[in-house]
């Protein structure tokens, strides 16, 4: 698998307005919702995206299973542009995306028939689709015998989204895509999500997941891609990207907050190494400064 | 594509006609769509046709908007332009083909029909070119205030019909990121409707469904938490008659005049 945004610009201008524009070079005028973004997303990666609200994050997920397609600029799944229709139907079962408030999205009349709905439109046989049921909601750790047969109507918040999550999950996609999986959760409903997440990405799935919570980010990521107005801002591995505060405060953005007292202590004139921290990081280090005194 | 959505038309100025108050405005809409029927001659048209002209003038709309907001309903001027053309016989014959016969009185019906309708259409986008919902959710509440005295639901109708016009266009977006949801689940809607149709409807009506009642809910709690009790609420702008309203009915009753007096000459 590889995913690859060749100088995506997607605009949500219609047509004739960008064809005007192009043909006069006035295409700077428009309302570019994403610019010339270019990154290749690597197998069994944990891939972060970060903005401001309105910074083109979710306008970005909906390229990679090819719900909307770039103006211009191209994305390529194993070399293959998704702009085609038959290159987009086959990419969406190979690319899972879960959408904020996923729970939004269930239907059925079973918990059982909504996480298999992704399957049977696949065309599985009932044997494959039973299992993949099974699997993918042992994933989300839902118990199969008590849940199955219910409404998913009648569980609780936290619930449905595991449901509609192992919807996407049951589809067994190679990239999970999640826009903001925790948004509106209790602690520890959030908690027990992003453990899920982790163990998923450890199974070997690769995930990108939007957030626009650094500590969040700043855990799980390998790489980070920060964006602003729609603009590639930066994008690199979690210590590079948190490691300028200023800039990222400009774009509307934080750093996590073990980090955030690292750098005001550094400040402060406290002998601290530069690198990422969290929080047992940050109190092992400052241990160490106070038994050097 | 949440930008595209807008219900009506309503085009934001300072005009006159748009500073008119609600009320009013509705009755002589009304009263503009009863004196284009009066007329009866070329002549009363076309001085009802000069009368919107100056009056989206005035409005300061941009004639692509005016026509923009019409165009949906155009059908129905052509299809009774084309009724009128088939089925009004009479005068000389001016094309004739197997049971198509268009003779010259039905062209002279049909293009009278066709204006008169097409006028009463550009009548009608005024009012919600220059007025917002909420003002016409209003004034359509005060004019039925009377009959609240006998027991018609006058306040809540109003209500209804606010709530109703607010909510369009968020179930227009959540619409939208339901049908992104289930087509991220495979889900086929656009290449037949009818294979498999059921299934694919349901999973975009249902969550659709379950938001309308999680949304009423929550509404309903929040106007409770308000302490929402109906009617006799004060208003932040209350509508007021000023002159102009009784200008522009005046203007209304001169126009009604003319076009009578054309009618007979």
């Amino acid at each position: 698998m590889s995913l690859v945004f060749d100088q995506v610009s997607f605009t949500y201008a219609d047509a004739k307005q960008v064809k005007r524009a192009l043909k006069r070079h006035t295409e700077s005028n428009l309302p570019w919702a994403l610019q010339n973004i270019s990154f290749t997303l690597e197998p069994g990666e944990f891939f972060g995206i970060a903005g401001h609200t309105g910074s083109g994050k979710s306008t970005l997920i909906q390229h990679m299973n090819a719900l909307l397609h770039p103006t211009t600029g191209h994305v390529l799944l194993d070399g293959q542009d998704l702009s085609d229709k038959t290159n987009a139907r086959s990419a969406r079962s190979r690319i899972g995306v879960v959408f904020q408030y996923p729970e939004y999205q269930l239907f059925a009349a079973t918990v059982y028939d909504d996480v298999a709905f992704g399957c049977r439109n696949m065309g599985l046989t009932p044997e494959e689709t039973d299992i993949r049921v099974r699997k993918a909601m042992d994933a989300v750790q839902l118990d199969f015998e008590r849940v199955a047969q219910k409404s998913p109507f009648e569980l609780s918040g936290g619930q449905q989204r595991r449901v509609a999550f192992a919807g996407v999950l049951s589809m067994e996609p190679e990239v999970l895509v999640l826009d903001e999986p925790v948004a509106g959760l209790d602690p520890k409903a959030r908690a027990d999500f992003l453990g899920l997440i982790k163990d998923l990405h450890q199974s070997g799935i690769t995930v990108v997941m939007v957030s626009h919570n650094m500590d969040d980010l700043a855990s799980l990521c390998n790489r980070i891609l920060v964006l602003n107005e729609g603009k590639q801002f930066t994008l690199g591995v979690p210590e590079e990207v948190f490691a300028q505060p200023e800039a990222l405060r400009a774009v509307g953005l934080g750093v996590p907050g073990a980090q955030r007292l690292a750098n005001s202590l550094r400040a402060e004139g406290l002998q601290l190494p530069e690198k990422l921290y969290n929080e047992n990081s940050l109190a092992e280090a400052l241990a160490q400064v106070y038994h050097a005194r | 594509m949440r930008d595209k959505f807008t219900f009506g038309s309503y085009w934001p100025g300072e005009s006159v006609i748009h500073r008119l108050d609600a009320r009013a405005k509705m009755l002589l809409c009304l009263a503009l769509v009863v004196i284009i029927f009066c007329a009866g001659t070329w002549a009363g048209l076309a001085l009802c046709a000069l009368f919107i002209l100056g009056l989206y003038g005035f409005a300061h709309i941009p004639p692509h908007k005016a026509l923009r907001a019409v165009a949906p309903l155009l059908f129905i001027v052509v299809v009774t332009v084309l009724l009128n053309l088939f089925f009004i016989q009479g005068g000389e014959v001016l094309f004739n083909w197997a049971f198509i016969t268009i003779s010259e009185k039905g062209v002279w019906q049909a293009a009278f029909m066709g204006v008169r309708l097409a006028l009463l259409l550009f009548a009608v986008s005024l009012l919600t070119l220059t007025t917002t919902t909420i003002d016409i959710t209003d004034a359509f509440e005060k004019l039925l205030s009377p009959f609240a005295k006998r027991g018609f639901p006058a306040h809540e109708l109003a209500m209804m019909m606010g709530i109703a016009l607010r909510f369009l266009p968020q179930f227009a977006f959540e619409w939208q990121s339901i049908y992104r949801a289930q087509i991220s689940r495979g889900a086929r809607f656009s290449n037949n409707p009818f294979k498999g149709g059921a299934q694919a409807a349901s999973a975009l009506v249902i969550p659709l469904f379950a938001s309308v009642f999680r949304h009423a809910e929550t509404l309903a709690n929040a106007m409770d938490a308000r302490c929402y009790h109906g009617s006799n609420r004060t208003k932040l702008k209350p509508l007021r008659y000023t002159k102009n309203d009784a200008f522009a009915a005046i203007v209304l009753v001169v126009l009604l005049a003319a076009v009578v007096t054309l009618n007979f000459i």
